[in-house]
């Protein structure tokens, strides 16, 4: 017993010799270690934009600390799986970690709905990348801001030109129960009604559903002209595919929800015609070299329409970390609202709500031979 | 026949013949080891993962021979899953046989969980939606609509196996000790009988024939996701408690049942896509409260 006891601290001793000897090395960077935390969808069916995202805020990381920025910046990543109980519990984690000074969060708005009531509790700046429902800056909570569009934003341009350009007089809505898919399916019948079309029927399934065929049915039954879904990727995929075999042609629109390489993947050949409208970026030379950056970097999963919006929100974050320090977050959270920042997506601003002012303009991608291509 | 209400029938009979699969599982299960193995969603899931698998594996090997590589790939799953049960028995379910029902059922429950995240974490991607393919393509002209003969495909696979099912348990020696161990399991002792062997066959049984029901269920949705075991598996449990545990002619009948709601919901209510399976439920809590045993529960009919 004695024995092992003693062999034990002879182990520590060495292990501390160690430490000590080792600690030069360790502290030789000066620079102060700051964490910033990113939340979204990693796992399940859309990961795909959350994976993407992610890489972005990751590669602005990597390019601060590469570029003389005056801290080093460590990026924590979590997974939020689309489901807003597991976000809750990654906010929480960032919020009870005394390094991470802010974070940026959320593809699913019905995820950042549950998030943002904890991270403005305790005081943490939250930059939404991806999550659009109108209610998450509605709501005007000082931490929160947003570096997207709202889909009010998305859908108006969209049932404008359901109307004027694609020609539809008659639509019938599909979408989520979720926050997502029940603020869609309001916005865009409104807007399609205000066009001058008619909305023939609404119809919310659970996320997960698989089997679309009855509902389809119906709306074949009804005759209309196009349908609107307003969902997310698998269960986009999964309509479409049951769209095709039921013989119902008429497209399919959406908003950027299901813009994403797997929506083809899960719908195969019947993907085809279907189109999104999609809020196009102001071209310019950040968002090229962000492009190029990405690819030289290598990451394993392709970068998703999200990853510039990402990448945006961590560099807002660290261009008032740099000049306000911190400390003191309610400053940060002011600045980040106050802030003109010039970065890949354009100049943000933030209204007096913490919405980015970016004008939006719609293009409509269309998938033509398996890929999402700009419809001219 | 109006084409609609054709169409509805065919989604109806589909959906309702993959759910009995998976319900006269459950039902089997009962019957024998007065047990509810609520990881059998998630164990016959596993099924067409296995087939996209072996389909792959087979494709990159040799690209030609595509309809044999699914055959092979089909059987390959089914037989795969048949032995996942067993070794769910043989690993968790076992340990529990004179232990209360309830243990048996937590367990099973957090099997469920273990089966549905070993897929996540093993298959490549697994987090993510998976393709998979139509079993056959062709579609027939059926009463002035087209049909895929791949829902008459779906019905004629189903309506044969719940065939197989039957006549096995009547006319073989296997179902004969089934039902043995089933009526009374010290006294098929008596008589010779290994009731480790019956379970272990029934549990491959069970797995075997609601693998072939999750591989039309991927095949029908057009895609399957590790997640998508635990509401083919709580929809089948549902059938077999409507039809009443341990009653395999019950399982098909509540199964239908509840594809019959869940369509007729979506057809006919405006809204009603929101609340499917609320119905459905709402049926299942019906039915426990009027006749907790099930409509053909075990005082009506043998227990199987």
């Amino acid at each position: 017993m004695s024995g092992i006891l003693t062999r034990r601290r002879l182990v520590a001793a060495m292990a501390l010799g160690a430490a000590v000897a080792l600690a030069p090395v360790a502290v030789a960077q000066d620079k102060p270690k700051i964490k910033l935390g990113f939340i979204g969808p990693l796992s399940g069916g859309n990961a795909p934009q959350g994976l993407g995202a992610r890489n972005g805020f990751l590669l602005a990381i990597e390019q601060a600390n590469a570029g003389g920025y005056p801290y080093t910046v460590e990026g924590v990543v979590y997974d939020d799986a689309s489901d807003p109980q597991t976000g809750v519990g990654a906010a929480t984690k960032l919020v009870n970690d005394p390094d991470v000074v802010a974070s940026i969060g959320h593809w699913n708005s019905s995820v950042a709905l549950a998030t943002i009531p904890v991270f403005d509790r305790f005081q943490m700046p939250v930059i939404i990348w991806g999550a659009i429902s109108p209610k998450i800056t509605e709501q005007n909570l000082p931490m929160v801001t947003r570096v997207t569009p709202t889909l009010v934003t998305e859908n108006k341009p969209l049932a404008a030109w359901a109307v004027s350009g694609l020609g539809a007089k008659k639509i019938a809505i599909v979408a989520d129960t979720s926050d997502y898919g029940t603020a869609n399916a309001a916005a865009f019948g409104q807007f399609f009604a205000e066009a001058g079309g008619t909305v023939v029927s609404t119809d919310l399934l659970p996320v997960g559903t698989t089997d679309f065929r009855a509902v389809l049915t119906r709306i074949a039954g009804a005759g209309v002209d196009a349908i609107y879904f307003g969902g997310v990727i698998t269960e986009a995929g999964l309509l479409r595919k049951q769209e095709g075999e039921l013989g119902l042609t008429v497209p399919m629109i959406g908003i950027s929800g299901f813009y994403d390489p797997e929506f083809i993947a899960l719908a195969g050949p019947a993907a085809e015609g279907t189109m999104v409208s999609y809020p196009a970026a102001q071209s310019n030379p950040r968002l090229d070299k962000l492009d190029a950056d990405y690819t030289a970097r290598g990451f394993a999963e392709p970068s998703s329409p999200y990853t510039k919006y990402a990448y945006e929100a961590a560099n807002i974050l660290m261009a008032v970390i740099r000049d306000k320090g911190i400390e003191d977050k309610a400053a940060l959270a002011a600045a980040i609202r106050a802030i003109s920042y010039d970065g890949v997506l354009g100049t943000t601003t933030f209204d007096d709500h913490g919405q980015t002012q970016i004008p939006v303009e719609v293009i409509i991608k269309i998938v033509r031979n398996g890929e999402w291509v700009t419809r001219e | 026949m109006d084409a609609l209400v054709l169409q509805y029938v065919m989604n109806w009979l589909v959906l309702g013949c993959i759910y009995a699969l998976v319900a006269l599982g459950f039902s089997l299960l009962f019957g024998v080891l007065n047990v509810i193995h609520f990881s059998h969603g998630d164990v016959v899931i596993v099924a067409p993962f296995v087939v996209l698998a072996v389909l792959q594996g087979l494709v990159a090997a040799m690209p030609a021979a595509t309809a044999g590589a699914l055959a092979l790939a089909l059987a390959a799953a089914i037989l795969a899953v048949g032995i996942l049960g067993v070794i769910a028995d043989w690993l968790v379910i076992r340990r529990f046989r004179r232990a209360p029902a309830m243990m048996a059922l937590v367990a099973t429950v957090a099997l469920g969980t273990v089966v549905r995240e070993l897929i996540r974490m093993f298959y490549p991607q697994g987090s993510n939606p998976k393709p998979f393919p139509r079993l056959i393509e062709a579609q027939v002209a059926l009463g002035g609509v087209t049909v895929p003969v791949f829902s008459l495909l779906a019905i004629a696979v189903s309506v044969a196996m719940m065939g197989l099912l039957f006549a096995m348990m009547r006319f073989t020696p296997l179902g004969l000790r089934i039902r043995a161990v089933a009526e009374d399991r010290a006294t098929a002792r008596l008589m010779a009988i290994r009731p480790g062997r019956i379970f272990a066959a029934t549990f491959f049984v069970a797995s075997a024939v609601g693998a072939i029901g999750a591989i039309l269920f991927a095949s029908y949705a057009g895609a399957v996701r590790f997640d998508f075991g635990i509401q083919l598996g709580l929809i089948g449990f549902s059938g077999a408690v409507i039809g009443g545990l341990g009653s395999m002619l019950g399982a098909i009948l509540g199964s239908l049942l509840i594809a019959g709601i869940d369509v007729l919901v979506q057809a006919t209510m405006a809204e009603g896509a929101s609340y499917r399976l609320v119905f459905a439920f709402l049926l299942v809590i019906l039915v426990l409260v009027l006749k907790p045993s099930g409509l053909l529960g075990r005082p009506a009919i043998e227990k199987v």
